[in-house]
């Protein structure tokens, strides 16, 4: 596993830096947002591995639920730390992008208001999860997480179910310049692997808290 | 995990550096275009001025735009940047945190692991 990360980090990295010269030097500047677009590709990347995070979460919150095994759990709380830190990112990232275009940092649209919402949602669940004890709090996070995932869905068809005039409707049909088209695919498939390295990081980071938590708990035992 | 912090500080500091460095024209090139221009365009020599001081109004602000332009580009990339260090910083710390204090802990339990 220990190669498996140096190797996935390397690869990364490097790939990293190659869209990054793709960003600046291959793709086109867009005609209406000219420099300020080139945000674009981090920006809608990170929203699309949000939408993978919470994904990931959402599928091991079920199987937790169903099968009951550690690592399941485990693995839905790191995909839903990463999850956050993408959120993050979107709404950080987002206001620049608006104060240039909008000529404000903030719009109650659907669709910032109910990203909003999903990342306070998730912020919910790690709050949830430091305040109850150990025995419920992987069920209830687990279910909490189930729920929480339902804003994914809204967040994405936002601009088709309210009439949002910011963002371009779902459907749209823009026409976007092929250089701009294949950065952003080359950027979209950085992240997702940068999100499956930090997943499986995390996932052995919390795997190694919980060996600390069970020896500790071994260890008060005896001593007592 | 250092190397790479400061490693990746440094080149985004160089972008930023680079990003805000917006090219100004060299006065020459845009006095020998303007003057082409009017001959071109056979504007009459008393009006070379008032073109003269047009133009360069016209490219003074380009460049505040475009400068206005990159510095919006570059924080939001400075911005995510952050983002992603923090939360690398903290996942490093979290993990040797833990692996110091696992390394304790089995030191001072030394038949756990069997019994596992």
């Amino acid at each position: 596993m220990g190669r498996l990360v140096k190797i996935l980090t390397v690869v990364i990295a490097v790939s990293f830096f190659i869209s990054l010269y793709l960003i600046f030097s291959y793709a086109q500047v867009e005609k209406t947002m000219l420099e300020v677009q080139k945000i674009f590709y981090l920006h809608v990347s990170a929203a699309m591995t949000v939408y993978l995070a919470f994904g990931v979460n959402f599928l091991f919150s079920i199987k937790y639920l169903v099968k009951r095994k550690l690592n399941d759990d485990l693995l839905a709380v790191a995909a839903a730390e990463i999850g956050l830190v993408f959120c993050t990112i979107v709404l950080l990232s987002g206001p620049i992008w608006a104060k240039y275009a909008w000529n404000t940092w903030w719009n109650w649209e659907a669709r910032l208001t109910s990203t909003l919402v999903l990342w306070l949602m998730y912020i919910g669940y790690f709050i949830l999860r430091s305040a109850l004890a150990e025995d419920k709090r992987r069920q209830y996070s687990a279910v909490l997480g189930i729920i929480a995932f339902f804003d994914v869905p809204i967040v994405h068809y936002a601009t088709k179910f309210w009439e949002g005039k910011l963002h371009p409707e779902r459907g749209s049909k823009i026409n976007v310049e092929p250089t701009i088209l294949h950065t952003w695919l080359i950027v979209l498939v950085v992240f997702i692997g940068l999100f499956s390295l930090l997943l499986i990081l995390q996932f052995l980071n919390k795997k190694a808290e919980s060996r600390y938590e069970a020896l500790r708990r071994k260890h008060i035992e005896e001593s007592s | 995990m250092r190397i790479i912090i400061i490693f990746s500080f440094l080149i985004v500091i160089a972008l930023v550096f680079l990003a805000i460095q917006v090219p100004t024209l060299d006065e020459k090139k845009v006095d020998a275009a303007i003057m082409e221009a009017i001959s071109a365009s056979q504007v009459a020599m008393e009006n070379q001025d008032t073109v003269k001081q047009a133009v360069t109004l016209t490219i003074e602000n380009l460049e505040m735009a475009q400068q206005k332009r990159l510095k919006y580009l570059v924080s939001a990339y400075l911005v995510i940047w952050l983002v992603f260090m923090l939360y690398l910083v903290r996942l490093g710390k979290q993990q040797s945190k833990l692996d110091q204090r696992l390394s304790q802990l089995e030191q001072d339990t030394p038949n756990t692991e069997e019994e596992e």
